[in-house]
């Protein structure tokens, strides 16, 4: 194993070990699995698609608020105690570092929300209920659809978790940290939504850029992906949604940046 | 203070150029606009314990973390002669490590971070930890909880260890034993610079730095201190050079 990897493994052990062992963290994830797994089954027996619709605005919210939980004091605890001290002394770099802790996080993040998206996704057949009244005739709702919303999804999480831990490693207090991260989520959840709908009252957003500033919201990136990829195929009328290209562009620049941007605020050189 | 001057090297000096591991000079570090310490310029010898003494709030901790390399100086050079890939280990003031994971855990982590090979349990065992090896760190003394970052600092075998207050709040046994483990540093050719409020193991030390309001008001060996204080304790040499009656320094660049 080389050193970079040999690091890179270390903090990623850490970091899961760490939320492993957390008793918060698993009644978090029992009631995101509750939660979800509820509601899918309430409104999403009817067929695939219609089970992401139920599923979409639901996840919208719950995946940040499980992300931003998992997240928020991942380098804020190393700061508090002192540690990203203690690692500034050791030969490992600000970005394997970052990355180490960010990869620990989403693997959580993510066995929580695969196993309880999979779990949610047995409703359509357990259910054996009527045929899907959105679908186009021809068996267009198909598993894959579903299928996809779970991958975007995961794409969202990263998403999330990256702009989580650049909150965290800006924060200098527990508290402060806390804000922040519920501000964050405010923002993800409303606020950018709240900006282009009043951009595109005050006129300042026109109507043919809309789905590219759409885009740059990550929320709205990923309901549009969602809607474009996952809904859309199979339903006989048109989405309007931000633009798929700008979305993954944005998700990606999102994510990126975050991610640098937090690993150069550690202090570690 | 009074004007400073660059660092008296006398023959009494440990700390020589050829010897030194640090060599500072008009290093400054303010925080904001406070300035926590002032144009200081002093050698820290290689191969011996030097100790930082003075009153709360005197910049021991901010020199420490300087001579550490964890902050940066706001003016001023500082230069550091140790090699190696982990040049320089450091124990914080307040240790403290993830609390869920266990004393083993802790240290296997740190030592992955390094490409040398590291027998965990002989790294604890060099600081008495064995027995709480499966313990997690949230259930550790203040006490344990030190030694686990003294054994923390001294992976990859750095050339300068800097602990801040490595004894503060342990007991008088506990305290012997991180003294023991101090002592056979040096004799691996380690240096070690330590903080602390204990000014009769701070007279154990090859060299003292004493420190008052941002500035070294006295440097050299115990002995050196002595002379330039015109006393005869460390307690009394602590006294008359934080109240500000130094007259003469003997390592640190500062003079009044």
């Amino acid at each position: 194993m080389s050193d970079a990897t040999q690091q890179f493994t270390a903090v990623v052990e850490r970091e899961v070990r760490a939320l492993s062992r957390s008793r918060s963290v698993w009644l978090l994830a029992i009631g995101f699995f509750a939660l979800v797994v509820a509601i899918a089954a309430l409104g999403g027996q009817a067929g695939y698609v219609p089970l992401v619709l139920a599923l979409l605005t639901p996840i919208e919210v719950l995946v940040p608020v499980l992300v931003v939980a998992l997240g928020y004091r991942a380098i804020l605890g190393d700061r508090l105690r002192g540690e990203l001290k203690v690692l500034d002394t050791f030969p490992i770099t600000p970005i394997r570092y970052g990355l180490g802790v960010y990869c620990g996080r989403l693997a959580v993040a993510l066995g929580i929300l695969v196993v309880t998206l999979l779990a949610a996704g047995f409703v359509v057949p357990l259910s054996g209920g009527t045929p899907n009244v959105l679908a186009q005739p021809g068996g267009l709702d198909s598993p894959v659809y579903y299928a996809r919303f779970v991958a975007l999804t995961i794409l969202f999480t990263g998403v999330v978790l990256a702009i989580t831990l650049l909150i965290s490693s800006v924060a200098r207090s527990a508290r402060r940290g806390l804000v922040s991260a519920v501000g964050l989520l405010l923002v993800l959840v409303v606020g950018f939504d709240l900006v282009i709908i009043a951009g595109v009252g005050q006129g300042w957003i026109v109507e043919r850029g809309l789905s590219e500033a759409l885009a740059a919201s990550p929320l709205s990136a990923y309901r549009g992906l969602v809607m474009t990829s996952a809904v859309e195929p199979a339903v006989t009328m048109p989405v309007r949604a931000a633009s798929p290209i700008a979305s993954v562009f944005s998700l990606a620049v999102w994510t990126s940046l975050s991610l640098l941007t937090a690993a150069g605020l550690t202090g570690i050189e | 203070m009074g004007s400073r001057e660059a660092p008296n090297r006398g023959d009494n000096d440990a700390a020589t150029a050829a010897s030194a591991v640090v060599e500072a000079s008009e290093l400054s570090k303010s925080f904001g606009d406070v300035e926590v310490l002032s144009e200081l310029s002093f050698s820290i010898p290689d191969d011996a314990v030097t100790a930082i003494i003075g009153p709360n709030g005197s910049g021991k901790t901010t020199l420490a973390e300087l001579v550490t390399g964890v902050e940066s100086p706001t003016a001023g050079e500082l230069a550091l002669h140790a090699e190696g890939e982990r040049p320089v280990g450091y124990l914080p003031q307040d240790p403290r490590f993830q609390p869920s994971a266990t004393v083993r855990e802790t240290v296997a982590f740190y030592a992955a971070l390094l490409t040398s090979e590291t027998d965990v349990d002989a790294a604890l065992a060099r600081v008495g930890l064995e027995a709480a090896a499966d313990r997690r760190t949230d259930a550790l003394s203040g006490g344990m909880r030190r030694l686990l970052g003294i054994a923390v600092s001294l992976l990859g075998a750095p050339d300068l260890v800097v602990l801040d207050e490595p004894t503060s709040g342990l007991d008088p046994e506990m305290t012997r034993h991180v003294y023991d483990v101090i002592a056979g540093l040096t004799e691996r050719d380690q240096a070690v610079v330590l903080t602390t409020h204990d000014l009769s193991r701070a007279a154990d030390a090859d060299y003292i730095l004493v420190m008052s309001d941002g500035n070294i008001v006295s440097a050299g060996s115990p002995a050196a201190v002595l002379a330039d204080t015109e006393t005869e304790t460390l307690e009394d040499a602590f006294e008359t050079a934080v109240s500000g009656r130094t007259v003469t320094s003997a390592g640190g660049g500062n003079r009044e």
